[in-house]
């Protein structure tokens, strides 16, 4: 069980589970999270800064570049051309060529609108970046997305926010048969279990925002993931028994009475 | 002290009673954009603009085209410019 370390376009990671640093009371909090996650790939998105409240703290001052992989998203565009200008900004902001690319279909489901993704993919794997683009489970779309550039793909394994867990197991499961590359799950998971499923499928990776955030105690629920996501990846490697309708027993009847 | 005339050029010298200003120190006061807010300012380069915000930027944009963070000294803003100040937020 060594040597099973996670690699994209070159760059190791340690930890299978990635987080996001939304949705938290404040970056005291979003530091010790990310700490209690033992995750060292963390997302971040880009916004104007406040040009009159000089006061308001820098993110990067609480998530040090140096210990973490800062993957910057495209969350909230709508357009191709939206997601593009973000991801340039990110990487002028930021320290490598990493971007989680979002291009959004829809305010309600926040599902990708997949078109525009493929389009923003094809152009920014042109420009050198390394596109992990947030995508639906179609297995097709994921190998589209190969097709067009991507280092990785990051199906959704429910709607992002919505804490339903793995909704369609089967198709992350031919996801991970159709694509030559690594599988991240992005989105959907709720609670511990959730991100377990999804290491057992034999994904790579697990990236959780509001699962963590969003808990009561966000602390223990980012320890709690980090565990998950370990045992879920040595299931996988461990090879699960198949399933059975009826018993076999496990204790033995020779030398019965 | 003479200050004038006109809303975005301002004339700034010493003069005596009933004498014209021969030697003014021009300072021009732009109008621009800074993240979807007007704002007026003397400053010249992107370098002198976020110093007087007090900003530390990730990333600047002027009319949609990105400035290197080397070029922030050196490049000239001109009036009606449309900058754009970013930062890494938390996010998912």
């Amino acid at each position: 069980m060594e040597n099973d370390k996670l690699v994209i376009k070159g760059i190791e990671f340690k930890s299978r589970l990635w987080v996001g640093t939304g949705k938290y009371k404040d970056f005291e909090e979003t530091a010790r999270a990310v700490e209690a996650s033992g995750a060292d790939v963390v997302t971040v998105a880009v916004r104007r800064v406040n040009i009159t409240d000089r006061k308001s703290g820098n993110l990067l001052d609480y998530i040090d570049p140096k210990k973490y992989k800062i993957l910057p998203n495209t969350a909230g565009c709508y357009t191709v051309e939206d997601a593009l200008r973000y991801a340039r900004l990110a990487r002028e902001a930021g320290v490598s060529d990493l971007i989680k690319l979002e291009v959004i279909g829809d305010e309600r489901t926040l599902f990708p609108d997949v078109c525009g993704l493929l389009k923003a993919t094809e152009i920014l794997a042109k420009e050198g970046f390394i596109v992990l683009p947030y995508t639906s489970d179609d297995p097709i779309t994921a190998k589209r997305l190969m097709d067009a550039g991507a280092a990785a793909v990051m199906p959704m394994g429910a709607p992002i926010g919505s804490g339903l867990g793995i909704r369609n197991p089967y198709n992350i499961k031919i996801i991970l048969e159709t694509v030559n590359a690594p599988v991240i799950v992005d989105a959907g998971v709720g609670t511990a279990s959730d991100a377990a499923v999804a290491m057992e499928l034999g994904c790579d990776a697990v990236l959780i925002n509001t699962g963590i955030a969003g808990a009561k105690d966000p602390i223990a629920m980012a320890a709690a993931m980090k565990h998950a996501v370990i045992a879920g990846r040595l299931a996988y490697r461990a090879g699960r028994i198949t399933k059975k309708l009826y018993a076999t027993a496990s204790t033995p009847f020779e030398g019965m009475l | 002290m003479v200050i004038g005339p006109g809303v975005n050029d301002f004339f700034i010298g010493v003069a005596n009673p009933g004498e014209r200003v021969t030697n003014p120190l021009r300072i021009r006061i732009m109008k621009i954009t800074v993240n979807g807010e007007g704002l007026r300012t003397s400053k010249t380069t992107i370098a002198g603009l976020i110093e007087e915000l007090g900003l530390r930027p990730g990333a600047v944009e002027v009319n949609l085209v990105i400035v290197s963070r080397k070029d922030y000294g050196t490049f000239r803003l001109k009036e009606g410019d449309s900058v754009e100040i970013v930062n890494f937020v938390g996010g998912g």
